[in-house]
């Protein structure tokens, strides 16, 4: 909530100081003089001050006059002197009764992109008035989100959180104050040709009228929007974490595993029971981690039971298993081999599968490019799409190919055939992918069992050539292999447990914010609540239009635009035999339009007394009876607007009607009448 | 094993079309083939520049190679120029459809974009969804791909010009 309690102009010269001083009060407040004698100047002042030149247009040259800017006189025939010194100070106060000044220069020494601030804060419950003077910046990029910005310290102090929205440009967005501030200030050269705004289009935001509207009236909508695209965000986030965690897991993070029960994409089953196995290839196949571990263990064990005997009566033996190491090493040499050279072929395959699906990928961007190019319109189509010869008209069924028996696909058909190529394809190479990772740690682990052969092959021969008495050394060497790879096993079970955790912990993430996004997904974006506002909102504009005298349409028929929440009417339309809704912008004369204006903005003020939405509870009228073509009865404006609640809206209309007229139309309504002289 | 046949069964056979390369479309190729045009010096090109380009257009690896070609980071010499067949049957019916027609100036012969070419040609640069980098190419490099560097590239290649 915001309310303008007091609005100080100077303009200082050499010899004088000129200047105003406005004090408002809650409730309304109409300000009265005669045309060109500054009341215009004062109300845009207070966009001045606030930085909000931008929501008016999209440079940045003072909205003010030259009095304010360049030179100023007494009186209208009294010779101008220069402006040395000019500002504006404005006094708001916001909901929980904090009191903020604010000063922006014009003309003199500080920068006009500098505002000063002085705040009383007067929650800190000591009632010191020691106001604290901070000073912020406007227009530089930041300024509405950074915390030195000005507009950021704005929102903050009218408790305002501003959503992001998208741009044009795909970009993301504050919605600025300035953007918002149309809803609420009605200027007086612009601000009477629509109904909402105008809003400030040069910010380049999508919708914007809709994000504004949705912002103003605080709806659920927006939120569930951005709710939804964060969700997006996010979700695809965890997946490519998954993405990583499973190649890590299948590949660098775990030598030698073989992994099951990992799917491509997180799963809400993977979160609640993760069944995954690790498997080791051992003898020849694939064992289940666990199971090759007791095996192991068990041979190990034997081993170290075994009496340790001399080299002399271990020859028997010793030969024996030399003869067995040695068949045992050339099978594993073989075996390598093999698994090698299948490796490589099925490498060779992946290749060609990924290169002949680039080539269909770049066939489908043509047909793509060509299909677009038909829903250019059939002129387009027709001149440079065409399928018969522009000469002699034959039916060109070969496109460009040489002239062969059987004719061409169709556009659409081929796409197809492409994209069912490319599925198939796709299938193809997932199932090599898979098939490579399994050889190579086929492969790997073969390789190792190849090297233990290797080196017990050569213990053993140098177990025959060692002195006879010695003690036989084979059994030993063989037993601390072997706990060597157990100890490597378990600590691969070890990472890779770490890893499924991870995994199991992305999954349950994914499937509470899939479960989240589901949820918002059915139904359309407007909760009961909103529903609620909206046609609260409505009835209130045709209230206001029938005690307004609009007569352009029965004010029953006016609706909002669920789209954007303009005002639209429901006409007969004789093409369709039905009832269409159509904006009301053209259809209605110029003094409806303004009569309209009135009522859609007061309201979006009475609609917040009733609901929670984000209105600043202000209004600013600039001239709300001059723009229409035949007189408006100014009189009901202002009955209306007296009505407002003052403990918590503020309203400001300036205008050059009468004094007299003004306080006999109000009677004893609750009102503030701000008479004044610019030039004192 | 035997194969009975009822006799009075009738076969008929029906020919399925076959799928066509996109860039054998003529609703690919001929557009594109407008958007060369449309980047050229004074919407006219000779018929070796348009190979060239319609070469070069084909695919990425070739786009990039001729993009070195023409900063300076390759010989000329690297570029082999090829004849399509389906181009020049290309090129026909786009002469045959008035989008284009053969002009004769100082001897030489050029192709160039009709009225009617050029206000489609316009319909297609201003779309902003296809031949994302066919566009991208040649606005990058249709300005220094003049006759005098076609020709350059054909006499490094030796062929007559």
């Amino acid at each position: 909530m915001m309310q303008v309690c007091a609005l100080k102009l100077r303009s200082i010269t050499a010899d004088t100081v000129y200047g105003v001083d406005l004090n408002f009060s809650s409730g309304l407040n109409i300000v009265q003089a005669d045309n060109t004698s500054g009341k215009s100047t004062c109300l845009q002042a207070i966009i001045y001050v606030l930085g909000l030149e931008r929501s008016l247009s999209a440079n940045l040259s003072v909205p003010l006059p030259f009095a304010m800017r360049e030179r100023i006189h007494a009186a209208k025939d009294d010779p101008y002197e220069e402006v040395l010194q000019s500002y504006v100070e404005i006094e708001i106060s916001n909901h929980e009764g904090g009191r903020l000044r604010i000063r922006r220069n014009i003309v003199g020494d500080a920068d006009p992109k500098l505002i000063s601030t002085w705040s009383k804060d007067e929650a800190d419950g000591k009632g010191s008035a020691r106001a604290k003077q901070r000073d912020f910046f406007v227009h530089d990029p930041g300024s509405a989100t950074r915390e030195s910005g000005f507009h950021h310290y704005l929102a903050n102090f009218l408790g305002w959180e501003l959503p992001h929205v998208p741009r044009f440009d795909g970009a993301e967005c504050p919605l600025y104050l300035e953007t918002l501030f149309p809803m609420f200030f009605v200027e007086q050269k612009r601000g009477w040709s629509t109904v909402q705004g105008p809003l400030p289009t040069h910010f380049r935001i999508q919708d914007i009228n809709r994000r504004v509207l949705e912002f103003v009236l605080n709806l659920d909508a927006g939120k569930v929007r951005r709710e939804r695209a964060e969700l997006n965000k996010r979700i695809s986030a965890l997946e490519s974490d998954w993405t990583e965690q499973r190649r890590a897991l299948e590949r660098g993070g775990v030598d030698l595993i073989r992994f099951t029960g990992v799917p491509k994409t997180p799963t809400a089953e993977f979160s609640h029971q993760a069944d995954t196995s690790l498997e080791v290839f051992m003898d020849g196949e694939w064992l289940s981690l666990s199971a090759a571990t007791k095996e192991l263990q068990e041979e190990i064990e034997e081993l170290n039971s075994i009496e340790l005997v001399s080299t002399e009566e271990a020859e028997a033996s010793t030969q024996k298993a030399l003869e067995e190491a040695q068949l045992q090493y050339d099978e594993l040499g073989a075996m390598f081999e093999v698994a090698r050279t299948e490796f490589r072929t099925v490498l060779e395959e992946n290749r060609a599968l990924k290169k002949r699906l680039e080539v269909l990928d770049i066939d489908l961007k043509r047909h793509q490019d060509t299909k677009k190019l038909m829903s250019l319109g059939s002129e387009v189509s027709d001149a440079v799409a065409f399928e018969s010869c522009p000469t002699c008209h034959q039916h060109l069924t070969q496109e460009l190919l040489p002239p062969s028996s059987s004719g061409a696909m169709a556009l659409d058909e081929n796409i197809a055939f492409i994209k069912s190529q490319q599925l198939m394809y796709k299938s193809a190479l997932a199932a090599t992918e898979e098939r490579l990772g399994e050889l190579r740690v086929r492969g790997r682990s073969i390789e190792q069992d190849y090297k233990e052969a290797q080196s017990e092959l050569r213990s053993l021969k140098r177990a025959l050539v060692r002195p006879a008495s010695s003690v036989s050394r084979t059994t030993i060497e063989r037993s601390v292999r072997w706990q060597a790879r157990l100890g490597q096993w378990e600590d691969m079970q070890e990472r890779a447990d770490g890893l499924v955790d991870e995994l199991v912990a992305i999954a349950k993430e994914w499937a509470k914010l899939s479960s989240r996004l589901k949820e918002l997904r059915s139904g359309d974006d407007f909760s009961l609540e909103d529903k609620n506002k909206i046609s609260r909102l409505q009835s209130l504009v045709q209230r206001h239009l029938k005690t307004f005298d609009f007569h352009s349409f029965p004010p029953s028929e006016i609706t909002l635009a669920r789209d954007n929440f303009r005002p639209q009417v429901l006409v007969f339309d004789k093409d369709s035999d039905g009832e269409i809704e159509k904006d009301i912008g053209f259809e209605a004369s110029a003094s409806d339009g303004i009569r309209l204006k009135w009522s859609y903005y007061l309201s979006l003020l009475e609609l917040d007394g009733v609901y929670d939405t984000n209105h600043a509870g202000l209004v600013v009228f600039d001239e709300p009876g001059q723009q229409a073509a035949d007189p408006v009865n100014l009189t009901s404006l202002f009955q209306e607007s007296a009505k407002v609640r003052p403990d918590q809206h503020q309203i400001l209309i300036a205008t050059s009607e009468k004094e007299r007229a003004i306080r006999d139309g109000l009677g004893d309504r609750p009102y503030n009448l701000v008479s004044f002289n610019a030039t004192s | 094993m035997s194969l009975e046949l009822g006799t009075d069964r009738n076969f008929s056979f029906e020919r399925k079309p076959s799928p066509v390369p996109g860039d054998l479309r003529i609703g690919w190729r001929l557009p594109l083939t407008l958007l060369m045009l449309n980047s050229s010096h004074g919407k006219k090109a000779s018929l070796a520049k348009l190979n060239l380009l319609n070469d070069a257009l084909r695919s990425e690896k070739s786009r990039q190679k001729l993009g070195k070609i023409i900063n300076g980071d390759t010989a000329m010499i690297e570029w082999r120029m090829r004849v399509e067949p389906a181009f020049g049957r290309n090129v026909d019916l786009m002469t045959g459809a008035q989008l284009a027609e053969w002009r004769v100036a100082n001897g030489k012969a050029s192709i160039c974009l009709t009225d009617r070419g050029k206000e489609f040609a316009k319909i297609l640069e201003n779309d902003v969804d296809s031949f994302i980098a066919e566009k991208t190419f040649l606005k990058e490099f249709s300005k220094k791909i003049t006759e005098g560097f076609v020709t350059q590239i054909l006499l490094a290649n030796k062929a007559p010009s």
